[in-house]
């Protein structure tokens, strides 16, 4: 089941969204994986767990370092 | 959906542990789920975990896996995979060797406190170490 729905956006998101292929099942996606992560701040306050913005910056710079480290490495194919 | 992140034992009792390092834990598991993946949670990694927490805490180690499309998702231990879980456990715990097959399986970086005890049955560089 869908809705045609008329929205109004930011230019630059719009410009964006002019240059994909199916921008509804791109806009669907965005906001399913927004009320996902909201569901997931939910469950970790459930839990007792305060995220900041900032925290999980860096949580996922630390977690691409890793991941840097290892593509770099002489075995990984994908060193420089 | 691709598994990113792996996180062992140690890691699933710092997230119930309600201190510095649940927080540490939350972060990285919203991060990756920002960014479209998920996070794996071996099977064997979970039983050992509810092992060591209490009553209360178990609830939260289950409902962390609980949603299809929560922060973190439960691998299981399939019958593909019990030999090389298996000759593993010959070196190392049966629940880190559930963590390192399952993060050579996805490519995955294993999350981890208990890093050194990963010994050499996982390229260093495949271990973050918390």
């Amino acid at each position: 089941m869908t809705k045609r729905l008329n929205i109004t956006l930011p230019d630059d998101v719009a410009a964006h969204l002019e240059g994909v292929a199916n921008a509804s099942a791109y806009i669907a996606e965005a906001i399913n994986l927004r009320r996902r992560t909201e569901r997931s701040r939910e469950m970790l306050a459930r839990h007792g767990i305060t995220v900041t913005d900032e925290g999980i910056q860096a949580a996922g710079d630390k977690l691409r370092a890793a991941e840097d480290r290892r593509r770099n490495r002489p075995d990984s194919g994908h060193a420089a | 959906m691709t598994v990113r992140l792996i996180l062992d034992t140690s890691a699933l009792v710092a997230y119930v542990a309600a201190d510095t390092r649940s927080v540490e834990i939350g972060e990285l598991l919203l991060n990756v789920e920002e960014n479209g993946d998920t996070t794996g949670v071996p099977a064997l990694c979970l039983v050992e975990g509810y092992q060591q927490v209490s009553e209360e805490q178990r609830a939260k180690l289950l409902e962390l896996v609980a949603e299809e499309e929560g922060p973190a998702a439960l691998l299981p231990l399939p019958a593909a995979d019990v030999g090389a879980v298996a000759r593993l456990a010959l070196r190392i715990p049966v629940a880190h060797a559930h963590a390192a097959t399952e993060a050579a399986k996805h490519g995955a970086i294993l999350g981890t406190y208990e890093g050194k005890t990963y010994a050499d049955s996982i390229a260093t560089d495949d271990i973050l170490d918390l």
